[in-house]
């Protein structure tokens, strides 16, 4: 069954250059090639906003910063072209990823603001400084050559191959374990975490790589004006940027089309209003730059790329074909310390309200340990704390003996926690396969997890069209598909919503674990289905462990029964 | 010192004009949930079309109403683009809209009125010679115009019936509605006070300032930085925030340059914005084990 198909699209975005090697009118290869540079930067801002979900609108800042250092290099220190060009690439990434490195602690809009100030910084800076030429910019650049093809042809041609590029590395970059992680890094920071990402470098290297896309960018808009000054890079022009990408939709061919109808729509309405001043063009794009914005967001928000879905329909929800063995999981290695989680005194508390109130865990390998108490117990934040996503405030956490209560989430995922959570953590607008495959590096071992799980016939469907049991399944496949064993596996609440058979197969998949050696603590309020999982059952109550022993004498207790059930009898 | 007074005047009335910003930034805010980015578009509008009619000697008083109907209509524009059942749900969404409104402003500003600068007609300013030191009026004027509006917003969100309803809007706009509180109502009054704000604001900073088509985007980067200073929800923090920056911004321009404005307000909104995770994680750090094995 081959579920991934190659991608070709991207070689679309070959067609202009081949056309612009045939054109000869000046003013279509400016056109075009003006399409083909803000695609490229328009990719570039893609990845960040559409993959990473961070909505850069500094965009042409790193445009800026490519395109003064190649034409300074070249004016000052006689640098050709080509390596001028490359090195202004180099700066622009590598100053995405200082100013990433501050301004990626911010989220959503607070990112936007910081960005669109830095624009407003940057361009005050290049406007007043002499040695970026000051409002007049860097003249009398030497025009982009290519041996058979004119002056105007040249920079079109370069731009749309580059273009291409770009397209060709970004679909590649979606497909790739990096690019699964971004987006799911968009939708859940948790369970890319879960899974072993560390969401802060994964931020960074798309907004680098987004950097070196706008750097490409800027230097090949020198190289087709010949000039360089500050009002090309204005945060009008960002905003035309963040227009492509929104009327582009998901897709990053879209991102393409998207630089076709904002570029196309000025040149119309500017020679539609052809009297007016030609001061007043700026002006105009302005007006279409809202409106296009205003427009999509409000009546098309999924944009161009609802029309390339017409034609490429995935395959939902198809019948299973072939039969695939379910996973088969490895031992995990074996320990050296005696419970491989150990879990000491710990305290959490929110507030003044203590949700963890001294709360011990030790689980051996192979053990399912069951937490359960009544609601607020603070069964969800001890499990938790135990995997990060609270920052401990007391106690401590060993796993295989070495401390791990200073790590983040996602370096307890790498040295073998995993989790589900209460709240089902899965990436809606991932399918299922992807869903998997981002848990590890293997690809053969998805199909074997998604066997366990009876949703082979589901891999290439869009999680948001699975129902909530198929969903936790989803879930659960993800654990089974990591590349090693996990030594821990935290699970929160995994049997609520599940039907019947939904439930004996997640028991099934609880018991693989154990056998193979994985400590299991269960969170649960199905006290029928802990009894029969659980070798050690912790019964927690207002943060405060209550019991603790094997489910059979320890459900009979009636301090345990006075919990759940409270301890006022009323007799009649 | 003398340079230094000046350069606090300036700083002070300026900065009143980034307190009305931020004032209107916040009771959006509070009341709808969206950061409305053409918050200092509105402004910028409201001040050329004050100087516009102060240059074609208009009169003060038209030249405020025309300040404050342009701001008006500009505002109740981006309420209706921004404000919809799906905003409230995606602020990022929302804010997306109200950029694109700005992006409208100013693309109509600068159709209306090209890419000149507009200044106030040619004449004698009311000097105030304290000691040795001369002091231009209209700066003092300016600033205490705007103590004088914040007072009385801060007064009338805090102490009359529909100041209460939006605060309640505001807090929880499901219970709002069951107390019988018209929230879209309550919303676009909320623009219209930020409109109101920025009308007045565009006067004092057409008085102070230079007026021009794209003047907005600063306007809006130095309000915002303000508000958020104020937590995006206390309007008298927002307006203490519009006058520290707008004194430090005075300084910048005095002592060093005055196109350092821009860079000076990217570093206090990124210091503003990171304040508080800074602070957490320092309040986080704890003892590594070691330590507390040894202690």
């Amino acid at each position: 069954m081959s579920i991934r198909r190659a991608n070709a699209w991207w070689l679309l975005a070959l067609i202009p250059a081949v056309a612009a090697c045939i054109i000869r009118a000046p003013y279509y290869l400016v056109v075009m090639g003006t399409i083909g540079i803000d695609a490229i930067a328009a990719v570039g801002l893609a990845i960040t906003l559409r993959k990473a979900g961070q909505p850069s609108l500094a965009q042409t800042t790193f445009m800026a910063i490519g395109a003064y250092t190649a034409s300074l290099l070249e004016l000052n220190a006689h640098w050709p072209l080509a390596a001028a060009g490359i090195a202004g690439i180099a700066v622009a990434a590598l100053a995405a990823w200082i100013i990433g490195a501050i301004l990626l602690n911010l989220e959503g809009l607070y990112f936007a603001l910081g960005t669109l100030a830095l624009n407003a910084a940057a361009v005050a800076i290049f406007r007043n400084t002499g040695i970026f030429g000051n409002d007049a910019g860097l003249q009398d650049l030497s025009p982009l050559r290519v041996p058979g093809l004119s002056s105007d042809q040249a920079p079109t041609v370069v731009a749309w191959v580059l273009a291409a590029l770009g397209l060709y590395l970004a679909v590649r970059l979606d497909r790739s374990r990096f690019g699964r992680g971004l987006r799911m890094l968009r939708e859940s920071a948790k369970v890319t975490q879960s899974v072993g990402f560390d969401p802060a470098s994964l931020k960074r290297s798309a907004f680098t790589l987004s950097g070196a896309y706008a750097g490409a960018a800027g230097v090949l808009l020198t190289a087709q004006l010949s000039v360089v000054n500050p009002s090309l890079f204005s945060l009008g022009n960002s905003i035309a940027l963040l227009a492509m990408v929104i009327t582009g939709g998901e897709a990053l061919l879209g991102t393409i089309g998207g630089a076709i109808v904002i570029v196309v729509v000025h040149e119309l309405s500017r020679s539609w209003l052809q009297y007016a001043p030609v001061t007043l063009a700026g002006g105009i794009d302005l007006v279409v730059n809202g409106l296009v914005l205003i427009l999509i967001l409000r009546f098309w928000p999924r944009g161009l790329t609802s029309i390339a879905a017409l034609f490429s329909r995935r395959a939902r929800g198809g019948a299973a074909t072939a039969t695939v063995a379910p996973a088969v999981l490895d031992g995990v290695a074996a320990q050296d310390a005696k419970p491989v989680l150990q879990a000491r005194d710990i305290g959490h508390r929110f507030g003044g309200v203590y949700a963890v109130d001294g709360a011990s865990l030790a689980v051996e390998a192979g053990q399912v340990v069951a937490v359960i108490g009544p609601n607020g117990a603070g069964k969800t934040t001890l499990l938790s704390v135990i995997g990060g996503y609270h920052p401990i405030q007391r106690g401590e956490v060993d796993l295989g003996g070495a401390p791990v209560d200073d790590l983040p989430p996602f370096r307890r995922a790498r040295r073998g926690i995993a989790a589900t959570f209460q709240h089902m953590e899965v990436v809606q607008q991932m399918t299922v396969w992807e869903n998997v495959l981002a848990a590890g590096t293997h690809a053969e071992r998805v199909e074997p997890a998604l066997a366990a799980v009876d949703l082979l016939g589901a891999a290439e469907t869009l999680v948001s069209d699975l129902s909530f049991g198929q969903q936790r399944m989803v879930e659960l496949a993800r654990v089974l598909a990591r590349d090693e064993t996990p030594r821990v596996l935290l699970m929160d609440e995994p049997a609520s919503g599940l039907s019947q058979p939904e439930r004996a197969v997640l028991a099934g998949v609880i018991r693989r674990f154990a056998a193979a050696g994985t400590a299991v603590v269960l969170v649960e309020h199905d006290v029928a289905f802990v009894a029969r999982i659980a070798d050690r059952i912790l019964v927690l109550d207002h943060g405060v462990p209550i019991a603790e022993g094997e489910p059979q004498t320890l459900l009979r207790e009636q301090v345990v029964i006075d919990a759940y059930l409270g301890s006022a009898t009323v007799h009649a | 010192m003398e340079s230094f007074v000046q350069y606090l005047v300036n700083g002070l009335a300026v900065g009143g004009v980034y307190s009305l910003i931020a004032i209107g930034y916040v009771v959006v805010f509070r009341v709808v949930r969206i950061v409305n980015i053409a918050q200092g578009d509105l402004l910028a509008a409201a001040t050329l079309v004050f100087l516009w009619l102060m240059n074609a000697q208009a009169g003060l008083p038209a030249a405020i109403a025309g300040a404050v109907i342009t701001a008006l209509i500009a505002s109740l524009f981006v309420e209706r683009i921004a404000v919809t059942a799906g905003t409230a749900y995606d602020e990022l969404r929302a804010f997306l809209l109200t950029l694109a409104a700005s992006q409208l402003i100013q693309g109509a500003m600068l159709l209306l009125f090209g890419t000149q600068y507009l200044t106030m007609p040619a004449s004698s300013p009311p000097i105030i010679v304290v000691g040795n030191i001369h002091v231009n009026g209209i700066y003092l004027l300016v600033t205490a115009l705007v103590i004088v509006a914040l007072i009385g917003l801060v007064l009338f969100l805090e102490r009359t019936p529909v100041g209460w309803a939006m605060l309640a809007t505001a807090d929880d706009p499901l219970a709002a509605r069951l107390c019988a509180v018209p929230i879209r109502r309550m919303g676009i009054l909320a623009f219209a006070i930020a409109a109101l704000v920025a009308g007045i604001g565009g006067a004092a900073y057409g008085a102070v300032a230079i007026g021009s088509w794209n003047a907005g985007t600063t306007l809006s980067t130095a309000g915002f930085a303000a508000a958020v200073l104020g937590g995006m929800t206390s309007p008298s923090r927002a307006a203490i925030g519009g006058f520290i920056l707008g004194i430090l911004q005075a300084l910048v321009s005095g002592y060093m340059a005055s196109y350092l404005q821009d860079p000076l307000t990217f570093v206090f909104l990124v210091v503003v914005l990171l304040l508080p995770a800074v602070a957490r994680g320092l309040r986080r750090r704890r003892p590594r084990r070691a330590a507390a094995v040894a202690a």
